[in-house]
């Protein structure tokens, strides 16, 4: 058919192209599937829709499959599923890489590995038609079965009747602010939601895009500590190692947040900053001029500020803490050593300024109310809201 | 001395091609501004906007529960359209004008009004909260940044003491708008970007929304939404070009050249500006436009007043 | 006039386009939608209710003020165009005329018209 012809021929134009990924990561996963937005050829994407490839990164626990299940069907054909580094369940439950194997086979990659070469394999036979795209995980059932009688469910009981549409509509509650009793969203935002750190589950009710109301659901998965840090707890480390590795998590810090204000090529450079196998201070330097210069502090500053948490200022403070410890690891000799710290706090920038994250997860139910999307959204990626843990070093 | 209308057949021809290449290269623009801001070298990959397009071709088009299919489908057509609508008005040299309509500034009012509702419209019918989110709070910003734009359009019209762009273009013959009215250009790209939606009024399908307005759009429909958002900053920056940088008027090089070139250049202000700031919290960017950039021209309007009258 | 029809065949094409595309594109797809896949996207969560609902629009307030100023825009329209003609005189009306606007929008900026939250 001339059609399908056509088909292939535009997957296959389209397959030399970057290939659209939407990362869904699990426990101690989310630096590193960060640090995929770099690679020129993926694209991360902000929605299942816009993606081919569903990334599983990390041990996703049983509890979220069910969402996961549900981000997995929300892709549109043609789509695949690449598991990295599901632990020792997964990589036993299906072949390595697909490489060379028959064209259906689940893709798998073991957690020490690059997905890329993997990532791109599958998502290039896949445009191209050379594999076939996953079948729908759920069942085809409505989520609201249909209710009320009658062809168009309108009879039934009491004042509302039958619910011809399955799905209700949203009843009415007073806002926050006015007292005006208009129509009330609730949501939840899952596990997977990209503003929101990986694992983070609220119950969010809406008016207007005003947030009334949050409840966390269930608490973010947990992400390592870099292995530095770990050992500083136990012992002496270099000097020059704990200054530089500060500067890496202060900067991967601020890029998040301007990730979420919008300025992705910002984060970019930020997150390529801090992935980078030396940190170059003049780099480093000129990026905190652009986001200084560019207006995209100025854009932040006053986020939050009605909770007491300015999203500006906290990444301001970052980026001159970075600039600060950068000196510092210059300056400081190859057998300076720094002692063993109390606990985390003792570790200074930016462990100092950072909450408890159990406590900033409750603090969200009082800080997040009242607040638009757009600076609760700010104000969320300025939190450490997932617990340090899961026992293993980050590897790099 | 008026410029003779092209025939309908060749205009059509000339501008959808126009748009389309337009789009091309500002999405190539687009990237390489990425690409520069995140400190990667910028690699020029000429076929890359095309292969998306191929992509989205062969994508299924995704829907939600109950939208509503007729306007979800309408919507992102209807604002290439307008686009296309506002490309339209503007000369191409002294000679040769598309649609030289008496009133070009009020149909380009009428196209960036139209094109708000557009997008507003994409977000509401897909009934998904994210997209509604998006829309609602687009729209807040369109009526604040659709006066601005209204009020430097008028200041440029009073040295031409007409509402017609060829002859707001012929009025720049011996000083450009942009000189002329110091403030219209930058309060213009203001408005560029809003109606682009992005930089600091990336509002409509944003990141913090998980792509807002386009988040349940795939396919075929992705296509368009995307092709139109190019495309309106085409036609945003020919607006541009010929009402603050003389549009057809210089030497040596035709007509059509220089409004091409001065096109590009603008094109290129808007990509470098939408990929270097951040978003701006929505109650600061109004606040800012009604208090601060609506003054500001009326300062401007009367800065020309002023000028044009001695 | 002949404008008018380049417009309207210009604006007529590019939408018939954009529209057929879609159209023509989804009916060629054999691949059927189910009901999972067309849950709005939340990240794994679901929405509990429709999405259309009464939204409460903050800037109800600062909308009536922009309709003023729309309005006003209208006479501003031909009033460039006489502008030169009439001179000093046109000036200062339309001065006043935007003063006495923007006095609207001092008041609605204390009465807190752009604060939502």
């Amino acid at each position: 058919m001339a059609v399908s012809a056509l088909r292939r021929a535009a997957g296959r134009f389209a397959a030399a192209g970057p290939i659209q990924l939407f990362a869904a990561p699990g426990p101690r996963f989310r630096d590193r599937s960060e640090d995929l937005t770099l690679r020129p050829e993926l694209r991360l994407t902000s929605s299942p829709r816009h993606a081919s490839i569903l990334l599983v990164a990390g041990p996703v626990p049983a509890e979220c499959e069910k969402a996961l299940a549900r981000v997995h069907d929300e892709l549109p054909r043609p789509r695949v599923t690449v598991r990295w580094g599901g632990g020792e369940r997964v990589e036993r439950s299906g072949p390595r890489l697909s490489r060379g194997d028959s064209p259906g086979a689940p893709v798998v990659v073991p957690e020490g590995e690059d997905p890329v070469p993997a990532l791109l394999e599958a998502g290039r036979r896949l445009v191209r038609g050379e594999r076939p795209s996953e079948p729908e995980l759920l069942p085809d059932e409505p989520p609201w079965p249909w209710r009320g009688q009658g062809p168009y469910g309108q009879g039934g009981e009491g004042m509302m009747g039958g619910r011809p549409y399955g799905r209700p509509l949203a009843m009415t509650a007073e806002d926050l602010r006015d007292g005006l009793a208009l129509d009330r969203l609730e949501l939840a935002l899952g596990p997977f939601f990209p503003p929101l750190p990986p694992g983070l589950v609220l119950q969010v009710a809406l008016q207007g895009d005003v947030i009334q109301d949050v409840d966390v659901a269930r608490a973010p998965f947990v992400q390592p500590l870099p292995d530095v840090f770990g050992r500083a707890l136990r012992e002496a480390v270099p000097a020059e190692a704990l200054e530089t590795a500060r500067v890496r998590l202060l900067l991967r810090r601020a890029a998040r947040v301007l990730r979420a204000a919008g300025a992705g090529a910002l984060a970019d450079r930020g997150l390529g900053l801090a992935v980078a196998p030396a940190t170059d201070p003049a780099a480093v330097g000129r990026f905190r001029a652009l986001v200084r210069r560019g207006g995209s502090l100025r854009a932040l500053r006053g986020s939050g500020s009605r909770s007491g948490v300015d999203v500006g200022t906290r990444v301001e403070g970052w980026l001159e803490q970075a600039e600060r410890a950068l000196a510092r690891a210059r300056r400081t000799g190859p057998d300076e050593r720094t002692g063993p710290a109390a606990d985390l706090r003792a570790l200074g920038p930016p462990f100092d300024g950072d909450a408890e994250p159990a406590e900033a997860l409750e603090g969200l139910g009082d800080t997040l109310p009242g607040l638009e999307w757009g600076e609760a959204a700010l104000l969320v990626a300025g939190l450490r809201l997932a617990p340090y843990g899961g026992g293993e070093e980050a590897r790099p | 001395m008026n410029p003779a209308p092209v025939p309908p057949a060749l205009a059509v021809a000339v501008i959808v091609g126009g748009l389309g290449l337009g789009a091309w290269v500002f999405v190539l623009l687009d990237r390489a501004a990425t690409d520069l801001v995140s400190g990667r070298r910028p690699s020029v990959r000429p076929l890359a906007p095309l292969r998306r397009a191929a992509f989205l071709l062969v994508q299924q088009r995704a829907e939600t529960e109950r939208p509503d299919r007729a306007v979800w489908m309408l919507a992102p057509a209807l604002y290439v359209a307008f686009a296309a609508v506002g490309a339209a008005v503007v000369p191409w040299s002294a000679r040769l004008a598309p649609a030289d309509v008496p009133v070009g500034i009020v149909l380009w009012g009428g196209v960036e009004a139209l094109a708000i509702v557009a997008v507003f419209l994409h977000g509401w019918s897909a009934n998904a909260p994210v997209a509604l989110v998006g829309a609602y709070r687009f729209v807040a910003l369109g009526l604040c940044f659709m006066l601005v734009s209204m009020f430097v359009l008028i200041a440029a019209a009073l040295p031409a003491e007409s509402l017609r762009l060829s002859a707001i273009v012929a009025s720049q013959r011996g000083l450009w708008n942009v000189v002329r009215q110091p403030l219209g250009l930058p309060l213009f790209l203001f408005v560029g970007l809003g109606l682009t939606f992005r930089g600091p009024l990336d509002f409509a399908d944003s990141a913090d929304l998980a792509g807002g307005v386009a988040a349940e759009v795939s396919g075929p429909s992705l296509l368009v939404w995307e092709t139109g958002r190019a495309a309106m900053a085409v036609a945003f920056s020919a607006m541009a070009a010929a009402v603050f940088l003389g549009g057809w008027l210089g030497p040596w090089l035709p007509g059509p050249v220089w409004l091409g070139l001065k096109t590009l250049f603008v094109m290129a202000l808007m990509a470098g500006l939408g990929r270097s700031t951040a978003r701006l919290r929505t109650e600061s960017a109004v606040t800012l436009v009604w208090v601060g950039l609506l003054p500001l021209s009326f300062l401007g309007l009367a800065v020309v007043g002023l000028e044009v009258l001695r | 006039m002949l404008a008018l029809v380049t417009l309207s065949v210009l604006f007529l094409f590019v939408a018939s386009v954009g529209v057929l595309l879609q159209v023509v594109l989804d009916r060629l797809d054999p691949r059927r939608l189910t009901e999972p896949q067309k849950t709005p996207f939340l990240g794994g969560g679901e929405p509990a209710t429709h999405a259309w609902s009464r939204y409460h629009v903050r800037y109800y307030s600062m909308t009536l003020l922009f309709i003023a100023f729309e309005m006003e825009m209208m006479f501003m329209y031909p009033w460039a165009v006489v502008y030169v003609a009439e001179g000093m005189k046109a000036l200062v009306e339309m001065g006043m005329f935007l003063a006495i606007l923007s006095v609207g929008i001092v008041y609605g900026w204390r009465e807190g018209i752009f604060r939502w939250q």
